[in-house]
């Protein structure tokens, strides 16, 4: 009999019924047995579960470790060209890693100041502010471009990246970033920018650049009024011709330096062809232009020393003004060229308004 | 419609009424899988019903109102006033037959007047979820399509149904209900509550699962099971399994073993369970049982009723019963409790349970209390 029911049944003297007995005893061996079932399959259930959470963790930690390796050995790949930041909501770096020794000369100690404090005073960097600042306010961007100072005072350009992180109230707390060094390819861009855009030989602008040039000007600016000095060196030909292409060239430069020494900086100077060069003043004051185109014809008439050649030649120079002779430029600088053609048939080492031709 | 309830207990609990004999007559029974002790007041049916439609299975307990019977038979007579009815039985010759069992069922019970069908099949050699996805596949959504599966005890032996007035293994049969004044109720629950880790199936052919996370589930049982191992395949029914046919599925359906095989390490079971899909182990009590019940009870669509004569026909699961023992008869306390007093109920304790899910097309069930209700409307009763 089972043990309970027995003591109960001594316990209490009760006199019970045979079937009754057998019923009531069945119901106790029942409920031990649903007990030894439940406990057998809660121990079981729960060592399963411990197993699994720990197969799953020992996975979870394989996953880590393989994923910084991997984060590792891409970090020490790029070292030479990119290293990470952190700055806080105030740009205080608060963070960088190894590489910015590499690409900036400085150790992950020294970067804990504000990031304005590594880029230089290029006023491509002001825009970069602008967007760096942004990311501070959860905006999103496309990389951009700044130049950054590198501890040993040469000159870096960095493309950036950076993007706020969050928190669980998607508020920002810091913004991390991505720096890139790409000095060698900003500034071979930069050169080659220069090289389509300019004379080779004399670094001045090229006939295509000052076509955009001005073109654009007139497209873009209202009650424009400018002027175009089309000059042509005479006799070149024959400093060519006798003196070879090398002094004739250098004839070019050494012209050119004269001339930039009289025109302004915001003046508009190119070479349109071999002896032909171009100098687009924003006015048109007869007086001032008078003074200018003298004072060239003079420089340009003074006697050039070339490899121990003394060299004499002068300048002719023909005069449109715009609006005045033509709204269209290339119009305007074919009539420029005209006034230029006729103070050569006149004489040369002179200059022509066009204006005047017609009289 | 007339309705008489019978149980036979070595002896008729009183005589048949033999005027509810005719054409349009249905007998159910239900009783033991022993057909020694149930032949003679089988076989003085066949020989008094002689126009009657006679169905029938061999249970693994039989319900008469709210008790539990062991080895009796338990017989409901009705004779239905406008309702007709159709008969349909067919030999199973194998398992995987099951499908086109399912179908050929539909197509022969179909009628455009076809209300409900009522299906009660072997225990053993069918494969229940084909046989619902044949008898679906065939049939409008709007028939409600409730029965069981044969149970042999908790043997797993064999099972029988009846087939022209004879208990006979391998064979499905049903009745089909055709008429505008016949209801049809249906309801069903569980109580089961998975536990445990879940589990991918990682080998499996149809209804038979060799292995799960790679290792054999007969292995995994026998191990929850510890010294109730030995009474295999009945005591698996402790633990069904809940199926997650894929991660993304919302619909969860409760499996139950039909059988194992030592030598391949398989267990059988009374529905498909494909591979790559998520098992876990269920486990239950009685109160949460009996609850189960009551909840089938309270599923029922009853609106339409009007104190009519009402037949509830009880299925519920085998496993059940394993985990009930001698509170079995609280679950059908339980469902007589919320149905209404005219409610005569009957049933058996089965191998599978078959009954609508919420689109309306039916499922094999396992683990469940099934409730079918049958009443004809009487234009008398306001």
């Amino acid at each position: 009999m089972h043990r309970l029911l027995k003591r109960q049944l001594k316990k209490t003297g009760a006199k019970v019924d045979e079937n009754f007995l057998k019923l009531v005893e069945q119901t106790y061996i029942d409920m031990d047995e649903d007990k030894k079932l439940l406990e057998r399959s809660l121990e079981l259930s729960s060592a399963e579960m411990l197993e699994l959470y720990s197969k799953l963790e020992q996975n979870a930690k394989e996953k880590i470790r393989r994923s910084e390796e991997r984060y590792n050995k891409l970090i020490a790949a790029l070292s030479d060209y990119y290293f990470f930041y952190a700055h806080d909501l105030n740009g205080i770096f608060i963070y960088a890693s190894k590489s910015i020794t590499n690409i900036l000369g400085y150790s992950q100690d020294e970067v804990h100041k504000h990031f304005k404090e590594f880029l230089t005073d290029d006023e491509m960097n002001q825009a970069a502010y602008d967007v760096l600042n942004s990311s501070i306010d959860n905006n999103q961007h496309p990389p951009i471009t700044v130049s950054a100072k590198h501890k040993n005072g040469s000159i870096r350009y960095l493309e950036v990246t950076s993007f706020p992180v969050l928190n669980d109230k998607n508020e920002v707390i810091e913004v991390e970033g991505i720096a890139r060094d790409i000095t060698k390819h900003y500034l071979a861009n930069k050169q080659l920018d220069f090289i389509s855009h300019h004379d080779t030989l004399t670094n001045i602008l090229n006939r295509y650049s000052f076509y955009e040039i001005m073109q654009n000007l007139i497209k873009t600016k209202e009650n424009l009024k400018f002027s175009i000095l089309y000059l042509d060196l005479d006799h070149f030909k024959e400093v060519n011709d006798n003196l070879g292409h090398d002094v004739g060239d250098t004839l070019l430069q050494e012209s050119v330096k004269r001339i930039q020494r009289i025109i302004r900086k915001d003046d508009i100077f190119a070479r349109i062809g071999g002896d032909e060069f171009v100098v687009a003043l924003l006015e048109s004051e007869r007086e001032h232009l008078n003074t200018i185109a003298k004072k060239i014809v003079d420089i340009i008439s003074k006697e050039f020393s070339i490899s121990k050649h003394t060299i004499n030649v002068s300048a002719s120079i023909g005069i449109a003004i715009y609006p005045d002779n033509a709204v269209e430029f290339t119009k305007l600088l074919k009539k420029a060229d005209e006034a230029m053609y006729y103070t050569k048939e006149n004489g040369k080492n002179n200059f022509t308004y066009f204006s005047d031709i017609l009289k | 419609m007339k309705l008489k309830s019978y149980i036979y207990n070595s002896s008729w609990n009183e005589h048949l009424d033999v005027s509810l004999d005719s054409t349009d007559t249905l007998i159910i029974i239900f009783g033991s899988s022993d057909l020694s002790l149930i032949k003679e007041p089988l076989n003085e049916i066949k020989d008094k019903f002689t126009k009657s439609i006679i169905i029938g299975a061999s249970s693994s307990g039989e319900i008469f109102m709210d008790e539990l019977y062991e080895d009796t038979l338990i017989v409901s007579i009705i004779k239905f006033k406008t309702t007709k009815l159709k008969l349909f039985t067919n030999k199973i010759k194998d398992m995987s037959d099951s499908f086109n069992l399912g179908e050929t069922l539909s197509n022969k019970l179909s009628d455009k007047d076809l209300k409900a069908i009522f299906v009660l099949s072997d225990g053993l050699n069918i494969n229940g979820s084909q046989l619902t996805n044949g008898i679906n596949s065939k049939l409008a959504q709007k028939t409600v399509v409730t029965g069981g599966l044969a149970g042999d005890g908790d043997r797993f032996l064999s099972t029988w149904t009846i087939v022209d007035g004879e208990a006979k293994e391998q064979y499905i049969t049903a009745v089909g209900f055709y008429g505008e004044d016949i209801s049809i109720g249906h309801g069903f629950n569980g109580g089961w509550d998975k536990f445990g880790i879940s589990r991918v199936v990682t080998k499996s052919k149809d209804n038979i699962v060799y292995e799960v996370d790679n290792k054999p589930l007969l292995d995994i049982y026998k191990t929850y099971l510890g010294d109730k191992a030995d009474q295999l395949p009945a005591s698996a029914l402790l633990f069904p399994l809940e199926l997650q046919e894929d991660i993304n599925s919302q619909e969860k359906t409760v499996r139950t073993i039909l059988g194992v095989n030592e030598d391949n390490k398989s267990i059988i079971f009374a529905g498909d369970i494909p591979e790559g899909s998520i098992v876990s182990l269920m486990k239950s009590n009685s109160n949460r049982l009996v609850d189960g019940a009551y909840n089938a009870a309270k599923s029922v669509d009853l609106s339409e009723y009007k104190d009519e004569d009402l037949l509830c026909i009880a299925i519920s699961c085998i496993g059940r019963k394993l985990v009930l023992k001698q509170q079995t008869e609280d679950e059908l306390e339980a469902t007589l409790e919320v149905l209404p007093p005219k409610t005569v109920q009957i049933g058996f304790y089965s191998y599978g349970e078959i009954s609508p899910l919420n689109s309306g097309a039916c499922d094999l069930h396992n683990q469940t209390m099934t409730l079918t209700t049958i009443w004809e409307r009487d234009a008398s009763l306001t």
